[in-house]
Protein backbone atom coordinates (compact mmCIF):
# COMPACT_ATOMS: atom_id res chain seq x y z
CA UNK A 1 0.00 0.00 0.00
CA UNK A 2 1.26 3.37 -1.03
CA UNK A 3 0.49 6.95 0.10
CA UNK A 4 1.91 10.05 -2.08
CA UNK A 5 0.46 13.24 -0.98
CA UNK A 6 0.53 16.38 -3.48
CA UNK A 7 0.31 19.77 -2.81
CA UNK A 8 -2.54 21.73 -5.43
CA UNK A 9 -3.03 25.54 -5.60
CA UNK A 10 -5.11 27.36 -3.06
CA UNK A 11 -3.74 25.03 0.16
CA UNK A 12 -5.73 21.94 -1.70
CA UNK A 13 -4.10 18.75 -0.60
CA UNK A 14 -4.71 15.56 -2.67
CA UNK A 15 -3.78 12.18 -1.13
CA UNK A 16 -3.42 9.52 -3.50
CA UNK A 17 -3.69 5.61 -2.71
CA UNK A 18 -2.53 2.71 -3.95
CA UNK A 19 -3.26 -0.46 -3.29
CA UNK A 20 -4.93 -2.96 -1.20
CA UNK A 21 -6.89 -1.43 2.15
CA UNK A 22 -7.07 -3.98 4.52
CA UNK A 23 -5.27 -5.23 7.50
CA UNK A 24 -1.98 -4.89 6.22
CA UNK A 25 -2.56 -2.14 3.84
CA UNK A 26 -4.54 -0.10 6.63
CA UNK A 27 -1.53 -0.28 8.98
CA UNK A 28 0.79 0.92 6.30
CA UNK A 29 -0.93 4.38 5.33
CA UNK A 30 -2.66 5.20 8.74
CA UNK A 31 0.10 6.93 10.50
CA UNK A 32 0.92 9.07 7.53
CA UNK A 33 -2.86 9.28 6.87
CA UNK A 34 -2.85 10.65 10.45
CA UNK A 35 -0.19 13.16 10.10
CA UNK A 36 -1.97 14.68 6.68
CA UNK A 37 -5.67 14.53 7.82
CA UNK A 38 -4.65 16.81 10.91
CA UNK A 39 -2.58 19.29 9.43
CA UNK A 40 -4.36 20.26 6.25
CA UNK A 41 -7.90 21.39 6.00
CA UNK A 42 -8.99 20.55 1.94
CA UNK A 43 -8.03 17.32 1.46
CA UNK A 44 -8.87 15.24 -2.15
CA UNK A 45 -8.37 11.38 -1.31
CA UNK A 46 -7.54 10.27 -4.99
CA UNK A 47 -8.95 6.00 -4.30
CA UNK A 48 -8.53 5.60 -8.29
CA UNK A 49 -5.56 2.86 -7.70
CA UNK A 50 -7.49 1.15 -4.44
CA UNK A 51 -8.24 -2.29 -5.48
CA UNK A 52 -9.70 -3.40 -2.25
CA UNK A 53 -11.41 -1.48 0.65
CA UNK A 54 -12.29 -3.33 4.07
CA UNK A 55 -13.94 -2.18 6.70
CA UNK A 56 -10.36 -1.54 8.45
CA UNK A 57 -9.71 0.91 5.41
CA UNK A 58 -12.64 2.36 6.17
CA UNK A 59 -11.67 3.36 9.73
CA UNK A 60 -8.57 4.90 8.47
CA UNK A 61 -10.70 7.30 5.79
CA UNK A 62 -12.90 8.34 8.78
CA UNK A 63 -10.65 8.86 11.51
CA UNK A 64 -8.57 11.34 8.82
CA UNK A 65 -12.19 12.94 7.74
CA UNK A 66 -13.43 13.45 11.59
CA UNK A 67 -9.53 15.29 12.50
CA UNK A 68 -10.24 17.47 9.14
CA UNK A 69 -13.53 18.21 9.58
CA UNK A 70 -13.22 18.97 13.12
CA UNK A 71 -10.89 21.94 12.82
CA UNK A 72 -13.45 23.30 9.64
CA UNK A 73 -11.49 21.63 7.01
CA UNK A 74 -13.19 19.26 4.30
CA UNK A 75 -12.47 16.43 2.77
CA UNK A 76 -13.63 14.29 -0.36
CA UNK A 77 -13.29 10.48 -1.94
CA UNK A 78 -12.24 10.92 -5.83
CA UNK A 79 -12.41 8.08 -8.11
CA UNK A 80 -12.98 4.86 -6.56
CA UNK A 81 -12.86 1.68 -8.50
CA UNK A 82 -16.55 0.21 -9.21
CA UNK A 83 -15.80 -2.68 -6.50
CA UNK A 84 -14.25 -0.02 -3.88
CA UNK A 85 -17.08 2.45 -4.48
CA UNK A 86 -19.52 -0.26 -3.83
CA UNK A 87 -18.25 -0.59 -0.33
CA UNK A 88 -17.78 2.68 0.11
CA UNK A 89 -22.12 2.92 -0.55
CA UNK A 90 -22.84 0.00 1.31
CA UNK A 91 -21.31 1.05 4.19
CA UNK A 92 -22.50 4.76 4.23
CA UNK A 93 -19.51 6.30 4.21
CA UNK A 94 -20.60 7.88 1.32
CA UNK A 95 -23.70 9.83 3.23
CA UNK A 96 -20.92 11.56 5.27
CA UNK A 97 -17.51 12.11 2.68
CA UNK A 98 -18.48 13.19 -0.49
CA UNK A 99 -17.63 10.96 -3.16
CA UNK A 100 -16.76 12.44 -6.57
CA UNK A 101 -15.81 11.32 -9.96
CA UNK A 102 -13.12 14.07 -11.28
CA UNK A 103 -10.60 16.54 -10.29
CA UNK A 104 -12.71 19.46 -11.13
CA UNK A 105 -15.18 18.39 -8.80
CA UNK A 106 -13.05 17.01 -5.99
CA UNK A 107 -11.87 20.72 -6.25
CA UNK A 108 -14.88 22.49 -6.09
CA UNK A 109 -16.11 20.40 -3.25
CA UNK A 110 -13.38 21.22 -0.95
CA UNK A 111 -13.69 24.80 -2.04
CA UNK A 112 -11.61 27.29 -3.44
CA UNK B 1 -23.86 -34.97 -9.00
CA UNK B 2 -20.14 -32.67 -9.59
CA UNK B 3 -18.16 -33.15 -6.52
CA UNK B 4 -16.46 -29.93 -5.15
CA UNK B 5 -13.21 -29.27 -5.43
CA UNK B 6 -12.05 -28.46 -1.77
CA UNK B 7 -8.96 -26.44 -0.74
CA UNK B 8 -8.43 -26.49 3.77
CA UNK B 9 -5.56 -24.53 5.18
CA UNK B 10 -5.21 -23.32 8.60
CA UNK B 11 -3.55 -19.71 9.58
CA UNK B 12 -1.97 -18.35 12.17
CA UNK B 13 -4.88 -16.30 14.81
CA UNK B 14 -3.52 -12.82 13.88
CA UNK B 15 -3.30 -9.67 11.86
CA UNK B 16 -0.59 -10.59 9.39
CA UNK B 17 -2.12 -14.23 9.49
CA UNK B 18 -5.07 -13.00 8.00
CA UNK B 19 -2.99 -11.37 5.29
CA UNK B 20 -2.00 -14.95 4.70
CA UNK B 21 -4.94 -16.22 4.41
CA UNK B 22 -5.94 -13.51 1.93
CA UNK B 23 -2.90 -14.49 -0.56
CA UNK B 24 -4.18 -18.21 -0.15
CA UNK B 25 -7.35 -17.01 -1.71
CA UNK B 26 -5.84 -14.87 -4.13
CA UNK B 27 -3.86 -17.68 -5.60
CA UNK B 28 -7.03 -20.25 -5.46
CA UNK B 29 -8.54 -17.75 -7.44
CA UNK B 30 -6.51 -17.07 -9.65
CA UNK B 31 -6.00 -21.15 -10.36
CA UNK B 32 -9.63 -21.60 -10.48
CA UNK B 33 -10.21 -18.95 -12.26
CA UNK B 34 -12.75 -17.75 -10.03
CA UNK B 35 -14.51 -14.07 -11.41
CA UNK B 36 -12.64 -11.21 -9.74
CA UNK B 37 -16.11 -9.94 -8.54
CA UNK B 38 -16.93 -13.03 -6.99
CA UNK B 39 -13.50 -13.16 -5.58
CA UNK B 40 -13.49 -9.78 -4.09
CA UNK B 41 -17.05 -10.14 -2.07
CA UNK B 42 -15.13 -13.48 -0.63
CA UNK B 43 -12.11 -11.42 0.28
CA UNK B 44 -14.00 -8.60 2.16
CA UNK B 45 -16.18 -11.85 3.81
CA UNK B 46 -12.93 -13.45 4.43
CA UNK B 47 -11.38 -10.45 5.91
CA UNK B 48 -13.86 -9.36 8.17
CA UNK B 49 -14.32 -12.53 9.77
CA UNK B 50 -11.02 -12.92 10.15
CA UNK B 51 -10.37 -9.79 11.63
CA UNK B 52 -13.09 -9.77 13.91
CA UNK B 53 -12.19 -12.97 15.19
CA UNK B 54 -8.62 -11.90 15.69
CA UNK B 55 -9.42 -8.22 17.21
CA UNK B 56 -12.93 -9.24 19.43
CA UNK B 57 -12.73 -13.17 19.66
CA UNK B 58 -11.31 -13.79 23.27
CA UNK B 59 -8.36 -16.04 23.62
CA UNK B 60 -8.27 -19.71 21.96
CA UNK B 61 -8.28 -22.45 23.61
CA UNK B 62 -5.94 -24.26 21.03
CA UNK B 63 -2.50 -23.55 20.85
CA UNK B 64 -0.73 -21.98 19.16
CA UNK B 65 -4.08 -20.22 18.12
CA UNK B 66 -5.58 -21.01 14.68
CA UNK B 67 -7.90 -20.20 12.45
CA UNK B 68 -9.27 -22.58 9.57
CA UNK B 69 -10.54 -21.83 6.27
CA UNK B 70 -12.07 -24.29 3.90
CA UNK B 71 -12.95 -23.38 0.32
CA UNK B 72 -15.30 -25.62 -1.40
CA UNK B 73 -16.30 -25.16 -5.28
CA UNK B 74 -19.36 -26.32 -6.46
CA UNK B 75 -20.64 -26.23 -9.98
CA UNK B 76 -23.21 -23.66 -8.99
CA UNK B 77 -21.90 -21.96 -6.03
CA UNK B 78 -18.83 -21.65 -3.89
CA UNK B 79 -18.36 -22.09 -0.06
CA UNK B 80 -15.75 -20.79 2.62
CA UNK B 81 -16.07 -21.75 5.93
CA UNK B 82 -13.98 -19.74 9.06
CA UNK B 83 -13.68 -22.10 11.99
CA UNK B 84 -12.39 -20.92 14.94
CA UNK B 85 -12.24 -21.91 18.59
CA UNK B 86 -12.59 -18.58 20.66
CA UNK B 87 -15.25 -17.35 22.38
CA UNK B 88 -19.34 -17.92 20.95
CA UNK B 89 -19.91 -14.76 18.81
CA UNK B 90 -22.73 -15.56 16.33
CA UNK B 91 -21.77 -12.81 13.54
CA UNK B 92 -25.27 -13.95 11.38
CA UNK B 93 -27.23 -11.94 14.47
CA UNK B 94 -24.33 -8.93 15.32
CA UNK B 95 -25.44 -6.19 14.96
CA UNK B 96 -24.88 -4.41 11.80
CA UNK B 97 -25.83 -0.73 10.06
CA UNK B 98 -24.91 1.29 8.01
CA UNK B 99 -23.12 4.55 8.66
CA UNK B 100 -26.19 7.68 9.27
CA UNK B 101 -25.08 9.83 11.64
CA UNK B 102 -22.98 13.27 10.93
CA UNK B 103 -19.39 12.49 10.49
CA UNK B 104 -18.81 14.19 13.94
CA UNK B 105 -20.47 11.06 15.90
CA UNK B 106 -19.23 8.68 13.99
CA UNK B 107 -17.04 5.61 16.13
CA UNK B 108 -16.09 3.43 13.55
CA UNK B 109 -17.41 -0.30 14.45
CA UNK B 110 -20.03 -3.36 13.25
CA UNK B 111 -18.63 -1.98 9.43
CA UNK B 112 -17.03 -5.70 9.08
CA UNK B 113 -20.10 -7.29 10.41
CA UNK B 114 -22.39 -5.14 7.76
CA UNK B 115 -19.69 -5.94 4.67
CA UNK B 116 -19.42 -9.94 5.47
CA UNK B 117 -23.29 -10.02 5.51
CA UNK B 118 -24.02 -7.87 2.44
CA UNK B 119 -21.34 -9.48 0.14
CA UNK B 120 -22.38 -12.97 1.19
CA UNK B 121 -25.42 -14.01 -0.45
CA UNK B 122 -25.84 -16.40 2.63
CA UNK B 123 -24.00 -16.47 6.13
CA UNK B 124 -24.36 -18.64 8.64
CA UNK B 125 -23.38 -19.37 12.29
CA UNK B 126 -22.98 -22.63 13.92
CA UNK B 127 -21.26 -23.30 17.30
CA UNK B 128 -20.08 -27.22 17.21
CA UNK B 129 -17.60 -28.87 19.02
CA UNK B 130 -16.11 -25.83 20.80
CA UNK B 131 -15.65 -24.02 17.77
CA UNK B 132 -17.16 -20.94 16.13
CA UNK B 133 -18.35 -22.27 12.57
CA UNK B 134 -18.78 -18.98 10.14
CA UNK B 135 -19.81 -20.38 6.29
CA UNK B 136 -20.17 -18.04 3.65
CA UNK B 137 -21.50 -18.74 0.42
CA UNK B 138 -21.16 -17.12 -3.26
CA UNK B 139 -24.07 -17.71 -6.19
CA UNK B 140 -22.91 -17.82 -9.60
CA UNK B 141 -24.14 -14.93 -11.63
CA UNK B 142 -25.73 -15.55 -14.34
CA UNK B 143 -23.68 -14.55 -17.55
CA UNK B 144 -20.14 -13.98 -18.24
CA UNK B 145 -17.01 -16.69 -18.41
CA UNK B 146 -17.14 -18.04 -14.82
CA UNK B 147 -18.80 -17.01 -12.50
CA UNK B 148 -19.32 -13.38 -14.36
CA UNK B 149 -21.69 -10.53 -12.52
CA UNK B 150 -20.66 -7.31 -13.98
CA UNK B 151 -19.99 -5.20 -10.86
CA UNK B 152 -20.95 -7.02 -7.83
CA UNK B 153 -23.70 -5.79 -6.08
CA UNK B 154 -24.50 -6.01 -2.63
CA UNK B 155 -27.48 -8.17 -1.52
CA UNK B 156 -30.20 -6.42 0.54
CA UNK B 157 -29.12 -6.88 4.13
CA UNK B 158 -32.00 -7.59 6.84
CA UNK B 159 -30.24 -5.76 9.88
CA UNK B 160 -31.93 -7.63 13.32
Amino acid sequence: MKLDVVELDNQITKVVLAGRMDIEGAAAVDTKFSVVSGSRKKVIVDLSDVSFMASIGIRTLVMGAKAITNKGGKIVLLNPQPNVGKVLETTGINTVIPIVQDLPSAIAAVGV
Amino acid sequence: MTSPKIFHRAFERTLPGATSASRWLDGIGAAEDICGNILFAMQICLEELFSNIVRHGGPASSSPPEIFVTLEIHPCFLRMIVEDDGKPFDVSKARAEKISRPLAGITPGGLGVLLAKSYADKLTYERSGGLNIVTAEFARRAGGSYFGAAILEPRATKID
